[in-house]
């Protein structure tokens, strides 16, 4: 009986021992290695958000660097031209965020498909532009934080680290955890229905288009926070690196088609490989671009469920356990 | 008062119109059974009343509520629930969690009402032992089955039925009429839209025959088969 409860609850033993290890991660790792765990963690949030996206509800969006952007623009700007405390921008970045993206759903949602995706790029393209000609922000060349609002933030800079990883680290469990909550409730079933055929899934009663419209919304506010985050940690924004579409749009597509599209655990795992190869091969320079190139070629070609997927033909365990049995007894 | 009330209803793509101003309306409990040949406008009039397609003209009353500009979503809470012509079971779903999504959402069930009654139905279509095996997998009967299993999921009032027979050996027919017919003690009113002719005509009330958008014969099924004009056109027969 005991055997067969461990068996059960192993993945809440897992993720408990996983949450406390990287809890305590900043008194064991190095100023580097910290500043390297805060960045996997928000491409791991961004990788986990763009699968619901994509993965979920067919939504193919390559211009999530619309938002990253958007929201590291505006808390540069709450606290260069209003003097805001850092953390009092976040919350106000996230209300930006919403606010940013009724409209454009609204314009993105006119398209479907390809040209939904396409569009989406467009979009970004644009509010780079945008951001670009505001000259209060440092025009196209950009602008760094006020070192006196940096200093209320944290004193010292091994402090501020910890302090960024620490918000980095509770959004990305509020993500991960948060999307495993929804895929088990009944909005989360009818996500994957959606997947599988949107009209059936209309049939059975599930508001696609209204599911959509709020979830992206939902998911371009958290991604503008984590824009913020990212360019708290910068010190520095300038609309190139803020509205890049390798860096937060092609890299989490990356990492979510590595680990595997449609799971849970596939993010996390896609991330995880991505920083192995990114921390030994990027030396490389151009090869280590054409080894990426490579590799998610050969996912797509090969195993179209990713590393998650190769995990899953060797056991059945899993770490986000969302499926709902009728027999329990007819468990092997 | 009627279930269901159509009137002048019609769709058109371009120049031509699928459905011409068709109306009808049906009783509760009824099983009405519509054939007519490739073409005849079948298939988008149940379009129409799911809300797959909107309507160019006319109107849709289902239980004194006008519908015809509600979402599909709104239409199945409402308690319309349909099958598909070819199956399109959630693939990456189990077959007792393709009923909770109807059952769940169209249904409006709490999760334990929606787990007893998924399990009754999935019982009733001899599903049950195949409850957590992948929808992805089954057989050609079995998907079948289980579209009419999700349909039901929903408690629906108006069941709309697409070619469920279609491509089903004599023996699966039957095995699904019998399951169909039982369906009728539970009062549900249906719709059928049906190629395979001896299969309908032996389990329904009401018969409409359509040609060319048009409904052009509406009656009893033995009799409104029977006539001339409907033989004429539906079987190609020479008068």
């Amino acid at each position: 009986m005991t055997r067969r409860w461990l068996d059960k609850q192993a993945h809440l033993v897992v993720l408990a021992a996983l949450a406390a290890a990287l809890l305590a991660a900043p008194f064991a790792l190095g100023r580097g290695d910290l500043r390297l765990l805060t960045e996997m963690l928000c491409m791991l949030a961004l990788a986990q958000m763009w699968n619901l996206l994509a993965g979920y509800m067919g939504l193919i969006s390559i211009g999530q660097h619309a938002f990253v952007g958007f929201g590291g623009y505006v808390f540069f700007a709450l606290a260069v031209l209003a003097g805001v405390p850092l953390l009092w921008a976040l919350p106000l970045v996230l209300a930006a965020g919403v606010a940013v993206a009724l409209p454009t759903g609204l314009l993105a949602f006119r398209l479907s498909g390809p040209y939904f995706a396409v569009g989406t790029w467009v979009i970004a393209e644009v509010y780079r532009l945008l951001a670009a000609q505001v000259s209060s922000l440092g025009g196209g060349s950009g602008i760094s934080l006020p070192i006196a609002l940096v200093r209320d933030f944290a004193a010292h800079p091994v402090l501020r680290d910890r302090l960024i990883y620490w918000l980095c680290l509770g959004l990305a469990l509020i993500v991960v955890l948060g999307s495993w909550w929804l895929m088990r409730t009944r909005v989360g079933l009818a996500l994957t229905a959606m997947g599988d055929s949107e009209q059936a899934a209309q049939s059975c009663g599930v508001p696609t288009q209204r599911l959509k419209r709020a979830l992206y919304v939902v998911i371009a506010a958290l991604s503008a926070l984590i824009g913020a985050l990212i360019f708290l940690q910068k010190l520095r924004i300038s609309p190139a690196a803020a509205f890049s579409l390798n860096d937060w749009t092609i890299t989490i597509i990356f990492i979510a088609v590595l680990g595997g599209i449609g799971t849970l655990e596939g993010p996390i795992l896609g991330v995880i490989v991505y920083f192995l190869l990114r921390e030994y091969f990027s030396q490389l320079g151009n090869w280590y671009m054409v080894m990426l190139g490579v590799v998610s070629i050969g996912i797509m070609l090969f195993e179209p469920k990713g590393l998650w997927g190769i995990v899953q033909r060797h056991t059945r365990w899993r770490l986000f356990p969302v499926r709902h049995r009728l027999n329990d007894q007819a468990e092997e | 008062m009627a279930l269901l009330s159509v009137s002048h209803l019609s769709r058109s793509f371009g120049s031509l119109l699928a459905v011409n101003d068709v109306g009808f309306s049906l009783d509760e409990g009824v099983m009405l059974g519509i054939i007519g040949p490739n073409g005849a406008g079948k298939s988008t009039l149940f379009n129409l009343l799911t809300g797959m397609l909107p309507v160019s003209a006319g109107a849709i009353v289902f239980d004194g509520a006008d519908i015809t500009a509600a979402p599909s979503a709104a239409r199945a809470a409402m308690g319309i629930a349909r099958t598909f012509q070819i199956p399109q079971p959630f693939a990456t779903l189990s077959v007792y969690e393709n009923l909770l999504v109807a059952a769940r959402h169209a249904g409006r069930m709490s999760h334990a009402q929606a787990r007893d009654h998924c399990a009754a139905v999935l019982g009733r279509l001899g599903l049950r032992a195949l409850a957590d095996t992948p929808a992805g997998g089954l057989r050609l009967l079995d998907r079948k089955r289980l579209e009419l299993a999700r349909a039901l999921a929903a408690s629906p009032r108006l069941l709309l039925l697409d070619e469920i027979a279609g491509g089903l050996t004599d023996s699966e027919c039957a095995e699904l009429l019998a399951i169909i017919r039982a369906l009728r003690a539970g009062s549900v009113t249906i719709i059928w839209v049906e190629h395979v002719v001896h299969a309908l005509l032996s389990a329904i009330d009401r018969l409409i025959v359509m040609d060319a958008g048009r409904i052009i014969a509406d009656g009893p099924p033995h009799d409104t088969f029977q006539r001339r004009d409907v033989r004429e056109i539906y079987m190609g027969l020479d008068a």
